[in-house]
């Protein structure tokens, strides 16, 4: 056995039946290993593709998931889908081929130092050097990404080595995961005393809710203390969409409800978030009146950004449990759920041309609980995190903290691949769809039931929206009239593909999505002007939201 | 504001440009480094003083995350945080 034989039967032995990636010189002893493995090779078009299917798959399952690619600029082109893990803390293991290990540092072709250049990048990352290292490299790996906090870690898997004869043998699979430590007592004990204290307490929940196994912890935590809930764009669906007590997103494009409510708090209960800067906006003025219970895995979140009054490290299950109690908290609650209704959105446009907010807000009714939305990024993105309601957090795939365009299309391969019988929609935009749309050829070539629903605005729609309102209107290359044909383009690749343009087009539409049983393109001509409202400006705190202008002063 | 952290740290490859990597990353400046192997050659110990407006502790925090990190302690610091 050499050691790429070997290292596929690693991935084996951690359980591993996909992974994604694309071939080159360093990592073709690994591609002929993986041949008749018991592992299934999706091949992507790019590798960019690749890291980010293997993110879909990891985002909609909780497992590790896999890419793979040569060295050099197979390497490079795997970076954005891994600092996009990082930041958003997926699970992901990222194997690398390398040149010769003679050959590392002589500027050799297609040589560049993968492990120096994403260190920032990873959780951890290995380079291998001895053939035998490759089963503790592997498992380590495996333990790495998914324990604690998630997140990626980089195997730089040098041609020699694996090609060098191996007498090492897998190692055996752990058999569970050791749950986090629970918070410390005396910290659970002030925690209580500050939610027992507090006359307006709201919980605040992220993406770190789902990834401790606590949704349900966290649903049992409301449903007992009734405080009203906030979430950011990672953790919405932990707290149904439809929820009495759900305010809406927070944040930079949050709900009005949201924003109010958070202003006017006098406990934070922040559940596994890093007080980033589009929930928080202007920091020194977030929640001014506000005391903070930090729940979070992460030690190095705790305080980070806002001082927290009682932080409790460790597993977020067992410090909701502690917490949930009944609280007398109705005065608050109603007026929680007054700002609800006050800011409910309004979906009546009187115009014929397609609305993106309705479209969305009709499409979730319509739409199964199961169905997987993974977005790109830009208005589209923030127009299903107010007007998609989801039901559970892993329903919903969006780039949160690197924000990368491209990032929908490939993720929904990879939930796809994941969920062959789920329904699967990429809602994308105009600018995000070119960023990978070469992938439109990975879902003709395994055939994938995955759905494209892409709002077409001709325009980079966020960019120009700052533009016209920060910049006094002085658009900077924001113009994509000049793009392609979609219908022809995904029908180029064998998709079918639908084109609509009036309001009264998208209920077929939305059908077509939720009922086809192929791949789908559906292209949605939008106004070109439509932007995301609400939002908080630059250096504004959250209580200083602007709203979309009256229709008299509409320009 | 200074601070001045005792870290010891596997002898793998990258282990110091992470340690310094996260250092620059969060902020800070490095004022003094040493790095020696310890006495057992089982390791390197780095004597590092920072300065840096940002909380110490969280660095220490960060730090303490990187899987080449055995241990690290902050010995001294001149931050309200800290006391």
């Amino acid at each position: 056995m050499n050691g790429a034989q070997l290292l596929v039967s690693c991935l084996e032995r951690e359980g591993v039946e996909e992974v994604w990636g694309y071939p080159g010189g360093a990592i073709m002893p690994v591609y002929d290993a993986l041949l008749g493995s018991g592992i299934k090779h999706y091949l992507t078009r790019h590798e960019q593709g690749a890291a980010f299917a293997a993110q879909g798959f990891a985002r909609s399952t909780g497992r590790v998931g896999v890419c793979m690619a040569t060295s050099g600029p197979g390497a490079t082109n795997l970076v954005t889908g891994i600092a996009d893990a990082h930041l958003d803390s997926i699970p992901l293991v990222a194997i690398t081929g390398q040149v010769p290990r003679p050959l590392m540092g002589t500027d050799a072709f297609q040589e560049v130092d993968i492990f120096g250049i994403s260190l920032p990048i990873v959780k951890h990352s290995y380079l291998v050097e001895d053939v035998d290292d490759i089963p503790a490299i592997v498992h380590e790996a495996f333990e790495l990404a998914q324990q604690g906090r998630p997140g990626p870690v980089l195997i730089d898997f040098p041609k020699d080595v694996s090609l060098a004869k191996a007498q090492a043998r897998p190692l055996a699979k752990s058999v569970e995961q050791s749950r986090p430590s629970t918070p410390e007592a005396v910290s659970l004990a002030r925690a209580r005393e500050l939610l027992r204290e507090a006359k307006q307490p709201i919980v605040y929940a992220g993406g770190g809710v789902p990834k401790a196994g606590a949704v349900e912890a966290l649903r049992d935590f409301v449903h007992v203390t009734k405080i009203p809930v906030v979430h950011t764009l990672q953790g919405l669906g932990s707290i149904p969409g439809d929820h009495e007590l759900f305010l809406g997103m927070l944040g930079m494009h949050g709900t009005k409800a949201a924003n109010r409510a958070v202003q006017e708090c006098d406990l934070l209960v922040a559940v596994g978030v890093r007080f980033d800067d589009r929930a928080t906006g202007k920091l020194a003025e977030f929640a001014p009146n506000a005391s903070v219970i930090h729940m979070d895995i992460d030690p190095a979140e705790l305080s980070k950004l806002r001082e927290a009054n009682v932080a409790l490290r460790g597993d977020i299950v067992n410090a909701l449990g502690a917490l949930t109690v009944p609280l007398e908290i109705d005065p608050w609650r109603n007026c929680c759920l007054e700002y609800k209704r006050d800011g409910v959105f309004n979906y009546d446009a009187p115009f014929e041309v397609i609305y993106a907010p309705k479209l969305l807000h009709d499409l979730a009714q319509a739409a199964s609980e199961d169905t997987y939305i993974c977005c790109d990024v830009g208005q589209h993105q923030m127009w299903v995190a107010q007007h998609y309601s989801f039901s559970h957090p892993s329903r919903h795939l969006t780039s949160g903290g690197l924000g990368t365009m491209g990032f929908g299309l490939p993720a929904a391969i990879g939930v796809q691949c994941a969920h062959p019988d789920a329904t699967v929609i990429n809602v994308s935009g105009d600018g995000s769809i070119m960023m990978n749309i070469q992938e439109l050829a990975t879902i003709r070539r395994y055939n994938l039931p995955v759905k494209v629903l892409l709002f077409d605005n001709s325009a980079l729609g966020m960019v120009r929206q700052w533009q016209e309102l920060f910049f006094h209107n002085r658009e900077s290359e924001v113009d994509l009239s000049d793009n392609p044909d979609f219908r022809t383009v995904a029908e180029a690749f064998g998709i079918p593909a639908r084109h609509v343009s009036r309001a009264d087009e998208t209920e077929e539409a939305i059908h077509m999505l939720c009922h086809e049983p192929g791949p789908l393109f559906i292209h949605a001509h939008i106004d070109r002007r439509a932007n995301v409202w609400p939002l908080v400006p630059p250096n504004a705190n959250n209580g200083q939201m602007m709203h979309e202008p009256a229709p008299a002063q509409a320009k | 504001m200074s601070s001045e952290f005792d870290v010891e740290l596997s002898p793998v490859p990258g282990a110091l440009q992470r340690l310094l990597g996260v250092v620059r990353r969060r902020g800070f400046t490095i004022l003094s480094l040493s790095a020696v192997r310890d006495d057992t050659g089982d390791g390197y110990r780095v004597a590092i003083t920072v300065s840096g407006a940002r909380r110490a502790l969280t660095l220490r925090n960060h730090l303490a995350n990187l899987v080449d990190v055995r241990s690290v302690n902050l010995l001294s610091c001149t931050q309200a945080s800290c006391a």
